[in-house]
């Protein structure tokens, strides 16, 4: 149950709200209707989060942090391009997105699951602390999702709002990525 | 796409420090019926660590890391002291400081002291307040496992339940 609550706690931080931000870039086109789609999007994220975070915490991959945490402002701001671009519309397309940046992301915490998770516990606390990360998605985006309805009830454009919300992201993860730049490539 | 522009634009002031740093600590604590002892170990970053350490020399001229072991060990005692409370019933567990390990990327503080109560009441009445490095990070958190008679209980010490917890075997 302990690793169940630090997997939704390590989604649902505030303090490092880069999770959150790819969650809002990821779920840009989704409504309720596409209940289907959100989910598939959202699990192929936690595969890949998953698959690279238990390959970075064994040491069977090791990436530089600094090029991880670039990587991973770059996945949001790509997420939001891309639908952008695409003109908001869903397709299969998103999954396959959504499992190479979960990838990137995963990486990026594979040295903090080793150092809580110790050998004994390491495999028996993967699981549930995946599972809490599944959850935390889940929960974020339906309360993402159930914005959106809000607006599209009050008789906002949709369209209006993702535009605004891509603004957003753009942005922020814009920012990001020129605060992650590794000094050696200066 | 003009509506885009401004808000893009619009938020360029907001500031971002969003590199997910974490700061963590893992706490064991072993009740030894056989020895009569409690045995624990508390396993930390060692860039945190000097942090504190440093902040314990606050108004020194020594950093941490010019000082001997025998003043460094004198200095953890003191803090792991301060910041490790562990109580059963209504016995406060009285341990010492006993040494430190250091790995590649941790570093290990050993304690241990008696037992000063019947093994079998340590199954039920834990208090465990564990507050190291929060007072560096507001976002520090301890987690801490709990080993008695071949069982296992882990919990965290963190801001939400204000470094605290309690628990029954």
């Amino acid at each position: 149950m302990f690793y169940i609550e630090l997997g939704l706690r390590h989604i649902l931080d505030i303090e490092g709200y880069d999770h959150m931000l790819f969650l809002l870039a990821l779920t840009l086109p989704l409504t309720f209707r596409d209940w289907k789609q959100t989910l598939w999007w959202v699990t192929a994220f936690t595969v890949g989060h998953s698959l690279t975070l238990a390959l970075t915490a064994t040491e069977l991959i090791s990436m530089n942090s600094t090029w991880v945490e670039l990587g991973i402002a770059v996945t949001i701001f790509l997420t939001g391009l891309f639908h952008l671009l695409r003109n908001f519309s869903v397709s299969n397309s998103g999954r396959y997105l959504s499992l190479i940046f979960g990838a990137v992301h995963g990486m990026g915490f594979g040295s903090y699951y080793s150092f809580i998770a110790q050998d004994d516990v390491f495999w028996w606390a993967w699981l549930p602390f995946n599972v809490g990360i599944e959850l935390g998605q889940i929960l974020l985006v339906v309360v993402l999702l159930f914005v959106y309805s809000i607006f599209q009830k009050i008789g906002v454009s949709i369209k209006t709002v993702r535009i605004l919300v891509t603004g957003v992201v753009l942005t922020l993860s814009a920012q990001m990525i020129l605060e992650r730049i590794p000094n050696e490539l200066f | 796409m003009l509506l885009l522009i401004l808000v893009c634009f619009g938020i360029c002031g907001f500031s971002t420090k969003v590199k997910h740093e974490f700061y963590v600590s893992v706490t064991d604590i072993y009740v030894d019926a056989e020895k009569g002892q409690i045995n624990g170990v508390v396993k930390c970053f060692p860039d945190d660590w000097e942090r504190a350490m440093n902040a314990l020399l606050a108004n020194k001229v020594q950093r941490y890391v010019q000082l001997d072991s025998t003043s460094q060990d004198s200095l953890h005692a003191v803090y792991l002291q301060k910041h490790l409370n562990v109580q059963v019933g209504e016995q406060s567990l009285k341990f010492g400081y006993s040494g430190t390990v250091r790995g590649p990327d941790e570093v290990y503080l050993l304690f241990e002291g008696p037992m000063e109560l019947a093994p079998e009441e340590y199954a039920s009445g834990w208090t465990v307040n564990q507050t190291l490095l929060a007072d560096i990070y507001p976002t520090q958190e301890n987690i801490v496992i709990l080993h008695y008679d071949g069982q296992k209980y882990t919990s965290s010490c963190r801001e939400g339940n204000e470094y605290e917890f309690n628990y029954s075997f």
